[in-house]
């Protein structure tokens, strides 16, 4: 029995087995099948997530060398391989389209650039192209070069449309992407060609010349600046292309109406007024403005950003504020990349006339420089004459820096300051005169300066090696004489400084020490008796006027007179050792990285160099002087030798003023808007792969107000039609406008103008959220303008003025920042 | 069990006898039904692996389907239209991970969803990572959006929107 039960055990047991194999085999097999169905689909849906999430943009479309040079970037967060080029000549439908392998791989954020440059592909600037990028996923991205039909929106505008002669118009081209295809418009550059009554102004648009892409649905915005110049009942005509050379007609011509004004005569103001489109910077523009907003905290720090100055000048004394820093805003949310290139810091300034120390300005300066060689310098405008120019000499080695002097051939030069109450009469006491003299042969007296050609007068000569400073202030008094010890040599450049301390005392000094020969003189009686009355008479530089002789022979490098003011020892010595030429200045400047609260991260570039005297005598505007320094940077650590700025980083402009002897001191001219062809100091980077970020900032849920001022001379109204405030796409190629809607609390509409203007008036102009489709009436069309974003703002205002001018002004507001 | 008998002989015959038939009756037993379940489970055994085989292969047949449709993905890389004749020029890229066949490729009205043409493919396979081309003629309309729907030997269905 036992062993019939073992038997029934183990046939009992080897079916047990089989079925629990055949159990675990088939529930393993489901298990991994099931597993690799899930794996399956998991793989899929990654595919499937990847494919979505690659993202990339055209940032770049041209023919570069006959070739496609394609700049790609990757905009999304997972690499993208470029696999292959679809090409379609549109010009010629016989010519089938053309398949490249690109395979070229774009890591998350990276740029790709010169795509097509490697293709056997030529293609030509005069014909169109349907292009289109694919990816190893599937995505594609499709544009078209030069590929324009009549279906593409266009509309050229003019504004105004009537105009009178010699004022201008603006002609405005919207180019909308409208294509029915996701195609990409691509390097779009306008031409215009108007008939004969229109000019284009001189220095004028397009602007901007091209635009690189244009996306469905975006719009690109072209301008230029026509004058009239017909007859009243003229009209001209102008018609846009989509290309250069005239052969595709973009939109319907444009037709302005030249009409004389009902109004009286045009005045010049009015026409500076009309037509004057503000200038705009340029992204590699740094502008040194006024504000300290979202600067670091210090006390000379200050915003540096690509926009316009605002104000009317905001003077830096570098001396007294250095070191001076001026810093780009801490919102570099898109990386800044800056090539390889010069960085041209431009500073507008002007020198000090004098050394801190001295405390009161001359009240002549004559530094005999180049084209302003008989201007006076100290801003008094006591212009210097002659009948025989002394001779200029340039590139002069002196003591005092001076290139430009003059040469008194001791026959007949001479100069002469016209006389001027308060500036060169001598009457009062105190007086003092400096100035640097080299003779060239010395045989008796000869003038270096001197006042008054009768009894009385104030006389600075030199006399045998000697120099004598000599005045006699009242026809009864003895001559007050101060003379040097023969200190002095032909041939040498010395310094003379002569002080009228008191009515009959004097002191001088030759090369800053006090001349030791005999002093003497008496005071007269009677009234005025301490006067020097040389009432109307000029100021001879190298004559006396009194025997007409007395030529000066030699060199004379500059002369400045203080008519009330005793210099002294101290102050002469001070004097003595200024550098009125190429070195007056010494300044360090450092380009540094830093973060967003300022702390220095990287010193791009560390230099001290030297400034050359800004004469406030120069013209080219208020006396201000422009000085550029050169510098060529690169980053040695970087593949691309750039330098990059991300997360927040500044850039930190910081100029200190070097203290030494020979150095002057300096005002430096900010945030100036007067001028018209140049915007002041700022530094000129190479052009940046994005602009820094100005200061300005504007968030949609707040009214788009901007304000604006009339400066006159004439009261003016500003038009609902045309005026508009614009944002331009940075980052993407779509641009926004805005409607106005009210100036001042007061609605504007089509058939309504601002109220009246009057000089000095401010008028704050409300306008509607900038949308693509700008539309006063609900409902509202196209998209309305993307927060978080980057935008170069522009503020179009069109009006005319109480004496019939038309008043057209477009406001560069440089890039603001668009918030939700 | 023992039986009692007079003689004493028989007896002993009879008790031997009665023991014999016992045995064999339990071993006949016995293998009848060692044989029986043997047999029975053998048929168990293999009816239920049969079963599960083709249950199985049913499974992985039906797998192998679903995850090669799974893996399937055609692109209409470039499409482009000929005028002389009017024609439609596609050219289809496997970017799945397996081979597929187009069996067949509809052009159908975007805007009224209307079948316009449907053509069938008798050599439209395609391996993976590679493309095909395919230039059939058809009367499109200019800038009338065509839905190109692309279906595959294992029922996956591509479309893509075009316009002439």
């Amino acid at each position: 029995m036992k062993s019939r039960r073992g038997l029934s055990t183990i046939v009992g047991g080897v079916f047990f087995v089989i079925a629990a194999t055949t159990a675990i085999v088939y529930i393993t097999y489901s298990m991994n099948t099931v597993d690799n169905f899930a794996q399956s689909i998991a793989s899929n849906e990654m595919e499937k997530s990847n494919r979505l999430n690659e993202k990339f943009d055209l940032t770049h479309v041209n023919i570069v060398g006959g070739k496609l040079n394609v700049t790609l970037q990757n905009t999304g967060n997972i690499p993208v391989n470029i696999s292959k080029l679809w090409v379609q000549n549109k010009t010629n439908p016989e010519w089938l389209p053309h398949k490249y392998d690109i395979d070229k791989l774009v890591s998350p954020g990276g740029t790709a650039t010169n795509i097509g440059q490697g293709v056997p592909l030529y293609l030509r600037s005069d014909k169109a192209y349907d292009l289109k990028l694919v990816t190893d996923r599937g995505n594609t991205v499709e544009y078209s070069i030069n590929s324009y039909s009549s279906n593409i929106y266009a509309n050229l505008q003019a504004t105004p449309s009537i105009v009178s002669t010699d004022f201008t118009t603006t002609l405005t081209l919207e180019v909308v992407n409208n294509l029915a295809s996701n195609d990409i418009l691509t390097n779009i550059t306008p031409s215009i060609a108007c008939t004969s009554k229109l000019t284009i102004v001189p220095g004028s648009w397009p602007s901007p010349a091209t635009v690189e892409t244009l996306e469905r649905g975006d719009t690109a915005t072209f301008r230029w600046v026509y004058k009239a110049t017909g007859e009243d009942g003229d009209t001209a005509t102008c018609t846009a292309y989509f290309d250069t050379a005239q052969t595709k007609q973009a939109g319907s011509p444009a037709v302005v109406k030249i009409q004389d004004p009902g109004f009286a005569s045009q005045s010049e103001t009015s026409l500076e007024s009309e037509g004057l489109v503000c200038c705009r910077t340029t992204d590699d523009q740094l502008v040194f403005h006024a504000e300290t907003l979202d600067t670091p905290p210090g006390a000379n720090n200050y915003q540096t950003y690509s926009g316009l100055p605002e104000l009317l000048g905001s003077v830096r004394q570098l001396e007294n504020q250095s070191p001076l820093s001026y810093f780009t805003k801490n919102d570099t949310n898109i990386q800044i990349d800056i090539p390889p290139g010069d960085w041209k810091l431009v500073l507008v300034y002007k020198s000090d006339l004098v050394p801190s120390t001295i405390t009161t300005n001359p009240s002549m300066f004559y530094l005999f420089q180049g084209d302003n060689s008989l201007k006076d310098s100290s801003g008094n405008g006591i212009t210097l004459t002659t009948t025989s120019l002394p001779t200029p000499k340039s590139a002069v080695l002196t003591p005092f820096g001076i290139k430009d002097v003059y040469a008194f051939d001791g026959v007949d030069d001479f100069l002469q300051a016209p006389f001027a109450w308060g500036k060169n009469d001598i009457e009062g006491y105190p007086d003092s005169t400096v100035g640097w003299f080299k003779t060239s042969v010395t045989t008796g007296k000869k003038t270096i300066y001197r006042v008054g050609s009768g009894v009385e007068f104030y006389d600075i000569s030199v006399n045998e090696q000697s120099v004598e400073f000599t005045f006699r202030p009242d026809d009864s008094a003895q001559i007050t004489k101060c003379t040097s010890l023969p200190i002095y040599a032909d041939g040498n450049w010395h310094f003379f400084a002569a002080v009228r301390t008191a009515a009959t005392t004097c002191k001088l000094y030759v090369d800053n020490l006090p001349a030791i020969g005999p002093i003497f003189g008496a005071s007269g009686s009677g009234s005025g008796k301490d006067n020097v009355e040389v009432s109307g008479q000029p100021t001879y530089i190298g004559r006396s006027p009194s025997s007409g002789t007395e030529y000066f022979n030699g060199d004379i490098g500059y002369i400045a007179h203080w008519n009330s003011y005793a210099l002294t020892g101290q102050e002469v010595g001070d004097l003595y050792t200024k550098d009125y030429g190429t070195g007056s200045h010494k300044i360090q400047v450092k380009y540094i990285k830093t973060d967003r609260t300022g702390t220095a991260i990287q010193t791009l570039n560390d230099e001290t160099f030297v400034v050359p005297f800004g004469d406030p005598a120069n013209t080219l505007s208020s006396g201000w002087n422009e000085y550029t320094h050169t510098t060529n940077l690169f980053n040695a650590t970087d593949p691309t030798q750039s330098f990059h700025f991300k997360d927040g980083q500044r850039l930190q402009i910081q100029l200190t003023w070097i203290n030494e002897p020979s150095r002057l001191g300096l005002d430096l001219d900010t945030d100036d808007s007067k001028y018209t062809d140049f915007i002041g100091s700022k530094l000129v980077i190479p052009p940046p792969s994005t602009p820094f970020p100005s200061y300005f900032q504007w968030s949609k849920s707040q009214p788009m107000i901007f304000t604006v001022g009339n400066t006159g001379p004439n009261g003016l109204w500003i038009l609902y039609s045309g005026t508009r405030v614009i944002f331009e796409g940075l980052t993407t190629p779509t641009s926004y406008a805005g409607l106005l809607t009210n100036i001042n609390g007061t609605f504007v509409t089509p058939e309504d103008d601002s109220m009246f203007l009057d000089v000095e008036d401010k008028g704050v102009l409300e306008f509607l959220k900038p949308r693509t489709v700008p539309r006063l009436t609900t409902p509202m069309e196209g998209e309305e303008i993307q927060p978080n974003r980057d935008y170069r703002m522009y503020v179009s205002i069109i009006g005319y003025d109480t004496q019939g001018a038309n008043v057209f002004r477009t406001f560069y507001v440089g890039v603001v920042k668009v918030t939700p | 069990m023992t039986l009692a008998y007079i003689i004493a002989g028989r007896i002993v015959l009879e008790t031997f006898a009665g023991r014999k038939r016992h045995g064999l009756s339990t071993v006949v037993t016995s293998a009848i039904l060692l044989s029986a379940v043997a047999v029975l489970g053998t048929g168990l055994v293999t009816w239920s692996q049969s079963n599960l085989s083709a249950h199985q292969q049913n499974l992985e047949l039906d797998f192998s389907k679903k995850v090669n449709r799974l893996n399937e993905f055609l692109i209409l890389e470039h499409v482009w239209f000929g005028t002389t004749p009017y024609s439609v020029n596609m050219t289809i890229t496997n970017l799945g991970s397996v081979r597929s066949e187009i069996v067949e490729i509809k052009f159908v009205n975007s805007n009224t969803k209307q079948n316009l043409i449907t053509f069938t493919l008798n050599n439209g396979t395609i391996d993976k990572s590679n493309s095909i081309s395919f230039q059939p003629n058809f009367d499109y309309t200019q800038y009338q959006a065509l839905d190109i729907v692309i279906t595959t030997g294992r029922g996956s269905i591509f479309t893509s929107q075009v316009v002439p």
